[in-house]
């Protein structure tokens, strides 16, 4: 099962971030049978965009055609654009990206049915729009 | 004079002080209050005035007609607010909440598969009260940009706008767009705050923020007898903006207040004074 990950640094050994829009990097893994392949790490420009950064992650990682995502917080708008597209969400833990697909691949990771925080609340700064 | 009530922190007494300068003012020439606090607006019960809807306000929405579609993803492409969603291969997805109606998407479709459509983002209500108009903007819940609120209010006193002596507008709390698009065209900014280190802060944001609109402002402290007064004296040296006024906290206001009335204190006659 191809699966992203959202990540603080590129490459399997980096810290999971569990923020999911907002995220440094995407560790795109593929988790089939009793192995983990890493395929690529992709930045995430999401970083800095002032609103709407989880609707733009939820597209770069579809786009890359995963069926999972390994993430923290995922927002609203950001959840219902997985859920349309029948992607998994799961809830990452504390550690690598290596170990939380281990933890994938063992099932060990808890599967989220809801968005969280983010959304409303986001970061824009003011003066954004008039 | 358009004179704009601001102050950055919420809960300063900003509606209190733009109903009772309204009321002050009207008793002598023909004020309008337009209550520009979109996310709550509520001079109205302040002043128990009687408000009635006069307009519903739209913002214009793409159309998607998937026939004419060829999944190109140019609409997801132009679009800056991520509203439209698109995956290869797959029609896009559109995002209504995250739209600001700014159009690219319709503009930049190579086949026409984008129209406009309209979506409802607030109201716009008329009232009459102790000789004074009030207008106030109200948006519907779930929407989340109060500016296309705020200036589609603006736009519909514009007919009449002249015929007043003077404006006032009730600004919401913070320095975010809303705000900014209530202050845009205000000859001056009364920003009333309360002697404490959140009203200090949130003080210095708007300030800030009038410097930058080219906007004069004055200082109003309310409930300025509790708390440390200093803290707002500084601000006002630093940014060599006056305090026109300070407001006491009085049984007399929590009364007024409470019976749904104007606010009537010689200390909101005072700042009338001070600005003449």
């Amino acid at each position: 099962m191809k699966t992203a990950i959202s990540s603080a640094g590129p490459g399997i050994e980096s810290q999971v971030d569990t923020r999911f829009g907002r995220c440094a990097y995407f560790v795109i893994v593929n988790v089939e049978g009793n192995e983990i392949k890493e395929e690529k790490s992709i930045e995430n420009p999401g970083v800095n965009m002032p609103g709407g950064a989880g609707i733009s992650a939820a597209q770069i990682v579809a786009n890359e055609k995963v069926k999972a995502v390994v993430s923290g917080n995922v927002g609203p708008k950001a959840f219902y654009v997985l859920n349309s597209l029948g992607i998994e969400i799961y809830q990452a833990v504390p550690g690598t990206v290596k170990e939380n697909a281990e933890k994938l691949l063992r099932n060990e990771l808890q599967k989220i049915d809801s968005g969280s925080g983010g959304g409303f609340a986001r970061g824009r700064g003011f003066g954004r729009r008039f | 004079m358009r004179i704009a009530v601001t102050g950055g922190k919420g809960g300063t007494g900003k509606s209190i002080v733009s109903t009772a300068l309204a009321f002050e003012l009207s008793k002598k020439q023909k004020t309008l209050l337009m209550d520009l606090d979109v996310e709550c607006p509520n001079d109205h019960l302040i002043l128990s005035i009687k408000r009635e809807k006069v307009k519903d306000i739209f913002q214009k929405i793409p159309k998607f007609d998937f026939s004419k579609c060829v999944k190109c993803g140019t609409c997801s492409k132009v679009c800056k607010e991520n509203a439209i969603v698109f995956i290869e291969g797959q029609y896009p997805r559109f995002i209504p909440e995250q739209c600001t109606g700014c159009n690219a998407c319709c503009i930049a479709c190579p086949t026409k598969a984008i129209s406009q459509t309209e979506k409802k983002i607030g109201e716009i209500y008329y009232g009459k009260g102790y000789g004074m108009d009030l207008v106030s903007g109200e948006m519907v819940i779930g929407y989340e940009e109060a500016g296309p609120v705020v200036n589609a209010v603006k736009e519909y006193v514009k007919k009449t706008e002249k015929g007043y002596k003077h404006i006032i507008i009730d600004t919401s709390a913070g320095t975010h767009c809303g705000v900014i698009s209530a202050l845009m065209g205000c000859e001056l900014a009364l920003c009333v705050t309360e002697p404490t280190p959140f009203g200090k802060h949130d003080l210095e944001l708007i300030l800030d923020l009038l410097n930058v609109l080219g906007i004069p402002a004055k200082i109003i402290i309310n409930r300025s007898d509790i708390g440390d007064k200093k803290l707002i004296e500084r601000i006002s040296k630093k940014y060599k903006t006056e305090i026109i006024g300070e407001i006491p906290y009085k049984k007399s206001i929590l009364d007024a207040y409470s019976k749904g009335v104007p606010v009537k204190e010689k200390e909101i006659e005072n700042i009338l004074r001070v600005l003449k």
